[in-house]
């Protein structure tokens, strides 16, 4: 029994059209005309308790959009949502006591007052039972770091510890699944791996479903068994993210260091995509064509002071879907 | 009902971040009715009594009415709600399991029980002692200017609430809020003058608008010239206002919800 199954999800909005000008101005306040963007359309997936889901795409892809359907606050134009057997927009609120949400770019802490006094108020909005919200108050202050500054008002944290708190604020009601938008944007690179690792324990530990949206590709291939990509509103990829290398980064690249700028560079089955002085770039198929082959022919024909080989990486294997799509 | 008691503990415990602004607001409400009371002491020279209302009363009028009306200023519930909007800041809340609407009055209550403290509290009672005011006639009268009084504030709150939540279609919600506020309330409120002192016309429009259930009705009942079979009435009056509000309030709150575009993201 999936946690999550979306099926044929559509969201389109209507934007109003305005005309330039003045007078443009003037007829748009009588007459109304709407362009209608496609913004999620014919969605389909499903996901399993424990999961740990990155689900990327460019900005405006309608990441944002899924997951507020998802968490029942924008009501679809057409399609089914099930999640843990509710609908979430007609049953907001009994989705919402099972649900944690984050959002990298704004908090849900209260602005001026310390920290703590906003996990007690969560404490009773959530109606968490008392041994409960001491257990998983000790358990993430102390998982996260969070004791010196739980008396802190929270416009006084720097981001990191924001983060830190507005993780624990999302998971101390126990919720089966958490949303995560974007939640390593801005951190440096210490407080994104101990985000990451929080996300791995939390995921193993308790068993909470965990859907994370980024634009960071580290965060998904460090985190997430498994990918779903969107683009333009529609699903392009799901599924992991080893089987996306296979599929999509079969092009291995060769890095040579030459002993002098040789012109004529010409090896079978292996393409020049770019030159530096003494230093060439060689693309060539990886099932196709092993590297040491390659290897022996270049340095039979010409003198190679140093080389090294570069795997596909996820990050650039993404930015050709976004950009090609996923034919290539 | 608990979690909308912490709302407004939080609330109230917040509104004592920011001190100093709340003393400037004192002084400035003190001074305003100081104008106003010497105002109408000037206007009482050669009158005993107005439509009812004798000096005495006609001060102890303007302080109380003046008192209330603290709440429209501070209440600011329509631009917190559109500032919300704005930023997309809703979406946070309509992700937790409570009633929206429930959980912005408990907010609400949270700064007014402030507001009440430490501004209007200390204003009446510099009043009362400087100016010699009238208390209410009867004890039933003072208990009665209470629930009147809290009448009058759910349906300040109704009215600021329904204004806010337009915000989700019109995103900018300052010309309804002046017109109506600003505009409207300030006329037909009695907050300035008792509503008997209108013209025949203008006492017509009031009687059938909420505002006057705000300010006009609890104020006449404190200081008794609103009394008998017309008290029973107005409050039965205020209390279908409520009641006519917070369900409109209501009402226009799940419409918008349903067609919810969270601004941004």
């Amino acid at each position: 029994m999936p946690v999550i199954s979306v099926e044929h999800l559509c969201k389109d909005f209507k934007v109003h059209k305005r005309r330039k000008g003045f007078w443009g101005s003037l007829s748009s306040t009588v007459t109304r005309e709407y362009d209608i963007i496609k913004a999620v359309e014919d969605v389909n997936f499903t996901l399993e308790r424990g999961e740990l889901v990155g689900y990327i795409g460019a900005n405006g892809a309608g990441k944002s959009t899924t997951i507020k359907m998802l968490t029942g606050i924008l009501v679809p134009t057409s399609g089914h949502i099930d999640v843990m057997n509710l609908t979430p927009y007609l049953h907001r609120k009994e989705n919402a006591r099972r649900i944690g949400v984050v959002f990298g770019q704004r908090t849900q802490l209260w602005w001026d007052l310390p920290v703590i006094d906003s996990f007690e108020l969560l404490k009773h909005i959530y109606e968490i039972p008392e041994n409960r919200y001491k257990h998983n108050l000790e358990f993430f202050s102390e998982l996260l770091q969070l004791r010196p500054f739980l008396c802190t008002p929270v416009r006084k944290l720097s981001l990191g510890q924001r983060m830190r708190c507005d993780l624990t604020a999302a998971l101390l009601h126990d919720p089966e699944i958490l949303y995560l938008d974007e939640p390593t944007i801005g951190l440096d690179v210490v407080a994104k791996e101990q985000v990451r690792q929080f996300l791995k324990q939390i995921n193993a530990e308790r068993q909470v479903t965990v859907i994370l949206t980024t634009h960071d590709l580290n965060d998904v291939e460090q985190v997430c068994g498994r990918l779903i990509i969107i683009d333009k509103g529609k699903l392009i990829y799901d599924g992991g993210i080893d089987a996306l290398k296979n599929q999509y980064g079969k092009t291995r690249m060769l890095i040579v260091d030459l002993a002098q700028p040789y012109t004529d560079i010409d090896l079978e089955a292996v393409s020049l995509t770019r030159r530096e002085e003494n230093r060439i770039w060689l693309a060539f198929d990886r099932d196709t064509l092993p590297a040491s082959e390659v290897i022996s022919q270049l340095t039979s024909r010409y003198e190679v002071r140093d080389l090294t080989i570069s795997e596909p990486e996820i990050e650039e294997i993404v930015r050709r879907i976004y950009k090609f799509g996923m034919s290539q | 009902m608990r979690k909308y008691l912490a709302f407004s503990a939080k609330a109230f415990q917040r509104t004592l971040t920011y001190r100093f602004e709340l003393w400037m607001e004192l002084a400035i409400n003190v001074l305003f009715m100081l104008i106003y009371v010497y105002l109408w002491k000037a206007l009482y020279t050669d009158q005993t009594s107005v439509e009812g209302y004798d000096l005495n009363g006609i001060l102890t009028y303007i302080v109380i009415s003046q008192s209330l009306l603290t709440f429209v200023f501070t209440l600011r519930i329509s631009r917190t709600i559109q500032a919300k909007i704005r930023a997309g800041e809703v979406a946070t809340d309509l992700m937790k399991p409570i009633d929206f609407q429930m959980m912005t009055l408990a907010t609400a209550v949270g700064t007014s029980l402030h507001t009440l403290l430490f501004n209007m509290l200390p204003k009446v009672v510099l009043f009362y002692v400087i100016f010699k005011l009238s208390l209410p006639p009867s004890f039933l009268t003072a208990a009665l200017f209470i629930v009147s009084a809290v009448l009058g504030y759910v349906i300040l709150f109704g009215i600021e609430f329904i204004i806010g939540v337009l915000a989700f279609w019109l995103i900018e919600i300052y010309g309804i809020y002046a017109l109506v506020i600003w505009g409207l309330h300030m006329l037909f409120s009695g907050y300035f003058l008792p509503l008997e002192f209108y013209p025949a016309f203008l006492s017509k429009v009031a009687e059938v608008l909420p505002f006057r259930a705000i300010i006009y009705i609890p104020t006449a009942l404190y200081t008794g010239n609103l009394a008998g079979s017309d008290l029973s009435t107005a409050l039965l009056v205020q209390l279908a206002w409520a009641t006519v509000l917070m369900a409109l309030g209501r009402i226009s709150y799940r419409a918008a919800f349903r067609k919810l575009v969270v601004q941004g993201g």
